[in-house]
């Protein structure tokens, strides 16, 4: 090419005057991402969940801490605040050295001791210490899911301030927080991982759903929820929807009073449930009948549970009926998907002859009088080991799995549900309707985001 | 933890030469029949022999009698129709190999219910086996299948594997000297050939006292000295490869090449150029506004050049900087590269696409300010992360991140034509 050819540059003021023509496919710096929910939490410590935890809450929680392990989309751990581990041949001690240099969203330095004190809050079962600036944890029982669990947003490093503030070292770090309202973060300039492509997010808290759908149509939102139900409608109405994998259990919870305490009543409960009906109609063929505690994809054995109901055995189990008083089933008052299952619920445990009575209570006041809830628990992880001790200590119970071996997971599956005490109904995706200036989403297969990759397209004039 | 596959070594002028356009045609098609034939039997039912062997054991080993067992099989995973038989099969003969006698379920005594299903770890059998209301339930746990590649029908773009890396890998190149330079996250690691195989032969950190922007890039350009040096964003690192892999990072500004004769300046923060260019042998310098890629090409005695801008807009300039026209559909990575084929420039762009979809290549001729796509686009399993012209100008190295397998894989992408 002839030297002339270069002399291109010395004009390329012209080259300002033309209009962007297409979207380019590189991530594009700046803007901020509007983004409403339904949910309202009081709080954004993840320590401070109740007791089951949000998806809400985990979503928030991956904006704004780390974890020393992150699970790649394959579900390969790959370092995140630790960039080597090494454990011992039978899995009870792990070593974890950290990475350097990392800084609190407050600007000082992450500390391993602070790894430790946050991770010895939220696994009071491990024994964590410090061996030098590595971390070290160590269970009296084998934790060969040990990354699979530090990966989980339940175990986000969280640094508590003298003041009762919660800092971390995420790629966003929160600005103004009005509980229930309002939430703003900025992008978080010396993130470790590289500073997100967004400038800002604000987060509009205890939207109604119907009401996000019509800023979205009015261009006052980039994301919206989409229930479930929801998800043809939408699509059918032409609009951008992302959906996961069945990332989300609805089940039944039942209480400790003495009303439900049989088992055969709760079994009884249980087997009346007829979910493929819930699934077809109610969900509009969205997520899958659930059975089992795993969705299908992440098990591979929950097609093996049977999801249609049983109404003889189920008469036969609640015939007696002084087991079977009238009981209190609560939802979530701002779930109008929680509510039509609890009054289908209702309706089935009705046919075997057992009054339930359905009723909305306040998220926020969980934990009150009913006897039997129902309840959304999120995907901890997408590695079955993982995901199955979050359910178990959801539900108040200890010990992690030992193996990954489909069958002792199969064996656990079973084994937590034997008492009847979480009823699975449905594994239901997690859903959003996205602006069209809004590229990289990606909706992991087990719910959640990843804003961290977002980017915004320019605004055309 | 880290686990790299590459493409062997083998002669680079590999060529069959035939005597007339016939005997080529027969010749192809035998080869084709007998690469078919290869690959649709034997091997590919190997894959079934281990987990068919296990799970026979399993099921021997509940079964109360090893007479009359009906075998079903029943397939819920991602496992194409046409590779279930193959499964079937293997496991029938795994059973008989056992001396299990498979009967119609009619007249079975026990039943074995198989279901190929999957789960985030690979397929999984599982095995139901027994009657009425007793069942066991065993299973086996198998890694997906790699997809079968299917043979481009005629492709203007040809690929040529490099390297693949589970980790971020921003640029690879060959050395001069037989070995081959990947530039990564963390450091550059030199491979050389040996014993058949390529091995590492040292690895150099990066260092640098900022965090890296979230789209990091970077470059590796090799002299003609034999040294070679690492752009990356305000960090440079000169190095050497001989006696021994030698790298000295430093904080720079200074501009990155985008062809022997213009440099361009880079966003120490960010993941593009800053606009700012000038010739490497003079001062004259422009301004062009921030642009993520430019690909140079000639057309007869005049350059063009085409430049991917930050805006979204890919643009046509010519010698004397004056917008030719902007093209639409394009990504962000252009390259300009040499062939034998048209007008012999082809300037090569990704897709219009983000880094969540699976990304092509095309090969556009230039002709009366339009851009003219030439032939098939070449199609990747993910999102281009980085294409840079090579040394030679007749190909471009491309980094894509497959989706699939999350890895990255290099390329070396040139034009072919009349094939």
């Amino acid at each position: 090419m002839r030297r002339s050819a270069y002399l291109l540059f010395a004009a390329a003021s012209l080259l300002l005057a033309l209009r962007p023509a297409v979207a380019g496919s590189r991530p594009r710096y700046g803007g901020t991402l509007r983004v409403e929910l339904s949910a309202s939490p009081a709080s954004l410590d993840p320590a401070q969940q109740s007791a089951f935890p949000t998806s809400t809450q985990e979503q928030f929680a991956v904006l704004m801490f780390d974890r020393l392990v992150e699970l790649s989309q394959q579900g390969a751990p790959r370092p995140g605040l630790a960039v080597t581990w090494q454990h011992d041949p039978d899995y009870r001690r792990w070593l974890f050295h950290l990475q350097s240099g990392v800084v609190l969203h407050n600007g000082s330095p992450l500390r391993p001791h602070l790894v430790v004190m946050s991770l010895a809050a939220s696994n009071p079962s491990w024994r964590v210490r410090l061996q030098g600036d590595d971390v070290v944890i160590e269970s009296s029982s084998p934790l060969p899911n040990l990354l699979a669990e530090l990966a989980c947003a339940r175990n986000s490093i969280v640094v508590h301030t003298e003041v009762g503030a919660v800092v971390g070292t995420g790629p966003f770090r929160a600005g103004a927080f009005e509980p229930g309202k309002h939430l703003a973060l900025t992008a978080n300039e010396d993130y470790w991982g590289g500073r997100p492509f967004l400038d800002s997010i604000q987060i509009t808290l205890g939207r109604a759903q119907r009401d996000q759908a019509l800023d979205l149509q009015l261009g006052r939102t980039d994301l919206a929820e989409v229930a479930p139900d929801q998800v043809r409608r939408a699509q059918q109405d032409g609009q951008r929807v992302a959906v996961s994998a069945p990332a989300e259990l609805i089940a039944l919870a039942f209480s400790d009073k003495p009303s439900v305490k049989e088992p055969a009543l709760r079994e009884a409960i249980s087997l009346s449930i007829d979910r493929s009906a819930i699934q077809s109609t109610l969900l509009q063929k969205q997520g899958e009948a659930a059975a089992g505690l795993l969705p299908q994809w992440v098990s591979g054995y929950s097609f093996l549970f049977r999801v249609t109901g049983d109404v003889e055995r189920a008469r036969q189990l609640g015939r007696d009926p002084g087991s079977a008083p009238s009981l209190t089933l609560a939802y979530d008052w701002s779930d109008p998907l929680a509510r039509a299952i609890a009054e289908r619920v209702s309706v089935n445990a009705r046919d075997i002859g057992i009054a339930i009575q359905p009723y909305g209570e306040n998220l926020q006041a969980r934990g009150a009088n009913a006897d039997v809830r129902v309840v959304r628990l999120p995907l901890a992880s997408s590695d079955p080991a993982a995901a199955l001790d979050a359910i178990s200590a959801a539900t108040g119970r200890q010990g992690a799995m030992q193996t990954n071996s489909p069958e002792d997971l199969y064996a656990a599956d079973r084994a937590l549900r034997s008492d009847f005490r979480l009823v699975p109904i449905a594994y239901v995706p997690q859903a959003w309707a996205l602006s069209a200036r809004v590229r990289n989403w990606v909706t992991p297969r087990e719910g959640g985001w990843r804003l961290i990759d977002v980017w915004l397209e320019e605004d055309k004039p | 933890m880290r686990a790299k596959c590459y493409n062997p070594a083998f002669p680079r002028d590999l060529r069959f030469r035939m005597p007339c356009r016939s005997q080529r045609v027969f010749f192809f098609l035998s080869l084709a029949i007998l690469v078919a034939l290869a690959s649709a039997t034997p091997a590919a039912a190997q894959e079934w022999d281990a987990p068919a062997r296990e799970l026979a054991e399993k099921i021997v080993a509940r079964t109360q009698s090893r007479t009359a067992l009906s075998l079903t099989v029943k397939n819920i995973s991602s496992l194409p129709q046409s590779r279930v038989a193959e499964a079937q099969r293997a496991l029938e003969s795994e059973l008989r190999r056992r001396g299990v006698s498979l009967a119609v379920p009619e007249q079975a005594m026990e039943q074995a219910r198989v279901t190929l299903s999957e789960n985030t770890a690979g397929y999984l059998w599982v095995a139901e086996i027994g009657h009425d209301d007793s069942w066991d339930v065993v299973m086996v746990q198998m890694p997906l299948l790699a997809p079968v590649e299917r043979a481009p029908a005629a492709l203007v773009l040809r690929r040529t594997p490099l390297w693949t890396q589970t980790d971020l890998m921003l640029d690879v190149v060959p050395t001069g000297d037989g070995g081959l330079l990947v530039l990564g996250r963390d450091s550059v690691s030199l491979y050389r050939v040996q014993e058949r195989e390529w091995q590492l032969a040292g690895s150099a950190p990066l260092t640098q006292s900022h965090s890296w922007p979230r789209d990091l890039r970077g470059r590796l350009v090799v002299q003609a000295d034999g040294s070679f040096r690492a752009y990356l964003p305000g960090v440079q690192c000169p190095g050497t490869t001989q006696p021994q892999l030698n790298l000295a990072c430093r904080e720079s500004d200074d501009p990155w090449p985008l062809s022997p004769e213009v440099n361009a300046f880079f966003s120490s923060r960010r993941n593009f150029f800053t606009g700012a260019v000038k010739l490497a042998s003079s001062s004259e310098a422009g301004d062009l506004g921030p642009f993520y890629s430019a690909a140079m090409f000639a057309q007869g005695e005049r350059g063009f050049w085409i430049v991917a801008f930050t805006s979204g807009a890919a643009k046509l300039i010519n010698a004397k900087g004056q917008v030719v026209t902007a093209f639409s559909g394009w990504g962000s990575d252009v390259a300009g590269i040499a062939s034998d084929c048209g007008s012999g420039w082809q300037v090569l762009a990704t897709r219009a696409a983000d880094g969540t979809q699976p990304d092509s290549l095309s090969a556009y001729e230039i002709v009366n300010r339009d851009a003219v796509e030439a032939g098939l686009p070449l199609e990747f399993a993910g999102p281009v992360t980085a294409m840079w012209s090579a040394a030679d100008g007749r190909s471009a190295t491309v980094i894509a991140h497959n989706l699939r397998t999350g890895s990255y894989e290099a390329f070396s992408v040139s034009a072919v034509c009349g094939r």
